[in-house]
C-alpha cells in the first residue's frame, strides 16, 4: 500500500502490460501503466480512441489479466473478478429478461442470501439511485438514464470498494448526462455506499473536470502513463466557472501536447 | 373402445404431445451442447459439421437406421414408439440446436464479463444469462420445428416393412388405417381435429410464446417500440408504475403484429443469410464429419444385420447402380422443378406483400394456416380424386407424376415463401423510395432491387426446405392402396417400395447413394451460395420493417 500525501490507497495498479494477440501478430496495448487510487478518490483515465482504456478497466476488474504488472487491491493482488471491484459500463450491461430489481439482485446470488433479504436490498438501492417504483420494469421499458441507474445500484449492492466507471455517460443525452453527473457523486460517496475509489474512463473533458480528484492521462502506442493531473477545485463545481474552465483548458493543452509527445 | 371422436381427438393429442416431447428434449439437450459448442473449438467444428450435414439430410435415409436399432432389437411396443420419437426429433432437432448455440456464442461480452464479476456459478449463469439469452431464438425454432414436426411425424406414425406394419397410436396412424379401410369420411374427420388442433396450438400456444420470448430479446431490431414513460413527470410515473405493477406480472409483453413475429421466427433465417456462423468451420472439417457420419450410419447397418447383410447392401449396389442414378437423376430433376415453381410463386407472392399493405395483412393469415397444416396428413385423403381428375388430361402415368410433384411443392413452397417474404421486407426503405423516384417498372425492380435484396433469405429457405421436398416426394411417388400399389420412377418411390417390400439390402443401398448427393449437396452448393449471397448482396441498413 502507498502513500499519497496523506491519502491511503484503496487501489494500486503496479507496471501493467499487456498484448492482444492477432491473426496478424502481437499487438502491444498497454506498456508499464501504473497509477493509484486513494481513499474517497476520484480518478478518471482520459486517452484517444484505442489507447486501451476499456482493456486497463478490465484488467483492474480482474476479468483480464495483464501480461505484466499486478493490481493490488488494499495491498491484496487481484487474480480473478471480485464483487469488490464493480464495473458500470457505458451500454449498461443490464440482462433484458430481468426486471430492473432482479438485475440488481444479480450482484448479491453470491452472497447466499435468504430470498427476501436479497430483496429487500436490491430494493433500498434502486430506491437510493431514484428508482423507487420501477423495480418491475423490464431495461427496454426504461430511459438511458434510468437503465444507468440501475447499472449504478447493481454495482453498488455488491458493496465494492472500488467502482469502474466505463464512459458512464456517454450513451446519454446531453441533459441527462449532466443531470445523472451531479447525482452520482453523492450516491457513489454516500453512507449508504461502501465505495472508497472511483476509476472512471472518459472522453469528456469537461466531464472528467467536473467529477475528478485527478486525471491520468494516457497515450502512445502501447499506451504509457504520459501525465497524472490532479484537480483540485473546491466542490461542488460549476461548469460555468472561469476557475473551472482554466482547469478545462489547461487540461486540454496539457493532452494535445503529450499525446504529440508519445506520438 | 372409446367413442370414435374422442379416440381421434386423444390420437391427435398423442400426436401433438410426440412432436412436443421431442421438442422439450432437444431444447434441454441444447443448453448445453450449445454451451459446449459455443465455448470450446473442437467441439463447435463437430457440432457446426454435424447439425449443417444432418439437416440436409430427408428422413427416409434415416430409416435403415431405425429398421437397425429400434425395430430390430427392441421390444415391439417400446421399439415402435423409440422410432417414431426419433425420426421426429431428427426433423425437430438441428435448427433449434443451432439457434441456441448461435444466442450463446453472441451474448454480448459485457454481459458475460457481470457474470464473472458477481462470482456467478455455472448453474446461475446458465440460468441467469444462457439459457435467458436463447429464448428467443429457441421459440422461433419451435415455430418451424412444429411445422416439420408434424410433417415428418405423419409421415412415421406408420412403418410398414415387409409384411409387417409398425405403427404407433396417433393421428398420423388413425388417418392411415381409416384411409386403407376406405372409412374416408372418418380420415376427413380425423384431418379436420388435426388441423384445429394444429391451428389452436399455433394461435393460443406459439404465438404467445413468441410474444412472451420479446422480453428476453436484446436485439434492437426486435425490440418493440420503447415505453414513453420516461417522458412523463416523474410523480405522474411513480402513480402510473404502482398500477401497471400489477397487470404486468399477468399480462404478457405487448402481443406482436403478423409482421413483427414473422420477424422474430425469420430471426434465425436471417442470421444464416446474413451473419451465420457455421460457415466459418472449414471445408474439409465437414467433408471429415459427413465422411464419419456415412461411416457410422454403415456401421450401425454393419452391426444390426452382421456381415452377409451389409456385404448384400454393396452387391445390391453394384449390380443396380445404374438404375440407381438415374432414378436419383429424376428426382434431382424433380426437386429442381418444384424449387423453381416454389421460387416463382414465392418471389411473386412477397412483392404483392411488400408492396400492398392490404393484401400483407390478409395473405400473412392465410399463409401462416396453410404452413401449419402438414401435407402428408391431406395429400391421401386428395390422391385419389386428385389423380383421377387430371388422368383425365395427362393420361395416368401423368396424374401420378403431377401428383408427386404437387406434394413436393406444397411441403416446399412455404417456408420459401416466408423467407422470401422476409428478405423482401427487409430491403432498407430507401432503396425502395429511390426505386420510386426514378419510376423503375415491375421488372426493373425485380431486378435491381427484389432479387438481390432478397436472395440471401431465398438460398436459406431453399437450404432448409430441399428436405421436405424430399419427403414430398418420399410420400407421393408410392402410393399404396390395399394390394396395389402406384409409383412413379424415382428413387424415393422406389426406397418407399423396398421398405414396403422389406428389401433392406436396396433400401440400405439407395440411402447411402442419396446420403452421399445430399452431403455433396451441402457442402458444395449451399455452402458455396451462403457465402456468395453474403459477399455479394449483404445490404447496409437491411432488416428495417
Amino acid at each position: 500500500m502507498h502513500g499519497l500525501g496523506g491519502i491511503i490507497a484503496i487501489l494500486d495498479v503496479i507496471g501493467v502490460s499487456f498484448n492482444y494477440r492477432t491473426e496478424k501478430g502481437v499487438l502491444p496495448v498497454l506498456s508499464n501503466v501504473s497509477f493509484e487510487a486513494g481513499e474517497n478518490q476520484f480518478v478518471s483515465i482520459i486517452a484517444p480512441s484505442g489507447t486501451g482504456k476499456t482493456t486497463l478497466l478490465k484488467i483492474i476488474s480482474g476479468l483480464v489479466k495483464p501480461d505484466k504488472g499486478k493490481i493490488l487491491l488494499r495491498g491484496e493482488e487481484v487474480t480473478e473478478p471480485t464483487p469488490l471491484i464493480s464495473m458500470i459500463y457505458q451500454d449498461f450491461a443490464l440482462y433484458p429478461w430481468l426486471t430492473a430489481l432482479q438485475n440488481v439482485e444479480l450482484a448479491l446470488l453470491h452472497k447466499k442470501l435468504p430470498r427476501e433479504e436479497r430483496r429487500r436490498r436490491a430494493q433500498a438501492m434502486l430506491e437510493l439511485v431514484g428508482l423507487g417504483g420501477f423495480e418491475d420494469y423490464y431495461p427496454k421499458e426504461m430511459s438511458g438514464g434510468m437503465r444507468q441507474r440501475v447499472a449504478i445500484a447493481r454495482a453498488l449492492v455488491a458493496k465494492p470498494l472500488v467502482l469502474l466507471m466505463d464512459e458512464p455517460f456517454a450513451s446519454l443525452d446531453a441533459i441527462t448526462a449532466e443531470g445523472l453527473r451531479r447525482e452520482v457523486l453523492d450516491i457513489v460517496f454516500s453512507k449508504e455506499s461502501t465505495v472508497k475509489s472511483v476509476i472512471m474512463v472518459s472522453h469528456n473533458i469537461e466531464e472528467v473536470v467536473e467529477l475528478s480528484d485527478k486525471v491520468v492521462i494516457l497515450g502512445g502506442r502501447p499506451a504509457t502513463v504520459v501525465s497524472q493531473v490532479p484537480i483540485e477545485l473546491p466542490r461542488p463545481r460549476n461548469s460555468r466557472d472561469p476557475v473551472f474552465n482554466e482547469v478545462v483548458d489547461r487540461l486540454y493543452s496539457i493532452i494535445s501536447t503529450t499525446v504529440k509527445e508519445a506520438r | 373402445m372409446p367413442p370414435p371422436i374422442l379416440l381421434i381427438l386423444l390420437a391427435g393429442l398423442a400426436t401433438l404431445g410426440r412432436v412436443f416431447a421431442m421438442i422439450g428434449l432437444t431444447i434441454v439437450t441444447g443448453w448445453f451442447l450449445g454451451y459446449l459448442a459455443a465455448k470450446n473449438r473442437t467441439v463447435e467444428s463437430i457440432f457446426l459439421s454435424t447439425t449443417q450435414t444432418l439437416e440436409g439430410v430427408p428422413i427416409v435415409t434415416f430409416f435403415p437406421l431405425v429398421l437397425a436399432i429400434f425395430l430390430g432389437h427392441l421390444p415391439h411396443g417400446i421399439g415402435v414408439e423409440l422410432s417414431v420419437d426419433f425420426l421426429v426429433f431428427t426433423g425437430v432437432a438441428w435448427n433449434i440446436w443451432v439457434g441456441q448455440y448461435e444466442a450463446i456464442k453472441t451474448i454480448s461480452q459485457n454481459l458475460e464479463d457481470v457474470a464473472n464479476m458477481f462470482s456467478l456459478t455455472f448453474m446461475e449463469k446458465m440460468r441467469h444469462l444462457y439459457i435467458p439469452s436463447t429464448i428467443p431464438r429457441t421459440v422461433a425454432n419451435v415455430v418451424t420445428s412444429f411445422a416439420v414436426g408434424l410433417f415428418y411425424i405423419t409421415v412415421s406414425e406408420v412403418i410398414t416393412v415387409g409384411t409387417t406394419e409398425y405403427s404407433a397410436f396417433g393421428i398420423g396412424t388413425l388417418i392411415y388405417n381409416y384411409t386403407e379401410s376406405g372409412l374416408i369420411d372418418m380420415a376427413i374427420a380425423s384431418l379436420g381435429v388435426l388441423v384445429a388442433l394444429v391451428v389452436a396450438v399455433t394461435y393460443f400456444i406459439l404465438y404467445p410464446l413468441i410474444d412472451w420470448s420479446m422480453k428476453f430479446t436484446y436485439d434492437p431490431l426486435l425490440t418493440a417500440p420503447a415505453s414513453r414513460l420516461a417522458a412523463l413527470p416523474s410523480r405522474l410515473r411513480g402513480g402510473m408504475v404502482r398500477g401497471v405493477r400489477r397487470l404486468r406480472r399477468v399480462l404478457p409483453e405487448r402481443p406482436l403484429t403478423p409482421a413483427s413475429r414473422a420477424r422474430l421466427v425469420s430471426l434465425n433465417s436471417r442470421q444464416r443469410a446474413y451473419g451465420r456462423l457455421r460457415p466459418r468451420v472449414p471445408r474439409y472439417a465437414s467433408m471429415i464429419i459427413g465422411a464419419a457420419l456415412a461411416g457410422l450410419f454403415m456401421y450401425a447397418v454393419y452391426l444390426a444385420f452382421t456381415g452377409p447383410a451389409a456385404f448384400s447392401m454393396f452387391s445390391d449396389l453394384r449390380s443396380h447402380l445404374d438404375l440407381y442414378l438415374y432414378l436419383l437423376g429424376l428426382d434431382y430433376l424433380r426437386v429442381l422443378i418444384v424449387t423453381v415453381a416454389s421460387l416463382a410463386t414465392a418471389i411473386v407472392a412477397a412483392y404483392v406483400m411488400a408492396v400492398k399493405r392490404s393484401a400483407e395483412s390478409i395473405l400473412i393469415y392465410v399463409l401462416e394456416t396453410l404452413a401449419s397444416i402438414p401435407a402428408p396428413s391431406y395429400i391421401p385423403l386428395i390422391a385419389t380424386p386428385f389423380v383421377t381428375a387430371v388422368a383425365r388430361f395427362l393420361g395416368f402415368d401423368g396424374a401420378l407424376e403431377s401428383l408427386a410433384l404437387v406434394t413436393a411443392y406444397l411441403s416446399t413452397v412455404w417456408y420459401i415463401l416466408y423467407n422470401t417474404y422476409i428478405g423482401v421486407k427487409s430491403i432498407p426503405r430507401e432503396l425502395w423510395e429511390l426505386s420510386a423516384t426514378y419510376r423503375f417498372t415491375i421488372l426493373q425492380k425485380m431486378r435491381y432491387l427484389v432479387l438481390p435484396g432478397a436472395f440471401p433469405a431465398m438460398v436459406t429457405g431453399l437450404a432448409s426446405t430441399v428436405g421436405s421436398t424430399w419427403g414430398g416426394l418420399q410420400l407421393a411417388e408410392y402410393i399404396q392402396l390395399g394390394n396395389k400399389y402406384y409409383m412413379v420412377n424415382g428413387i424415393s418411390g422406389l426406397m418407399d417400395y423396398y421398405v414396403s417390400t422389406g428389401n433392406v439390402a436396396g433400401l440400405n443401398a439407395t440411402s447411402l447413394l442419396l446420403a452421399i448427393t445430399i452431403v455433396a449437396l451441402s457442402v458444395g452448393l449451399w455452402r458455396t451460395l451462403f457465402s456468395y449471397s453474403r459477399r455479394r448482396f449483404r445490404m447496409e441498413g437491411a432488416f428495417k420493417m
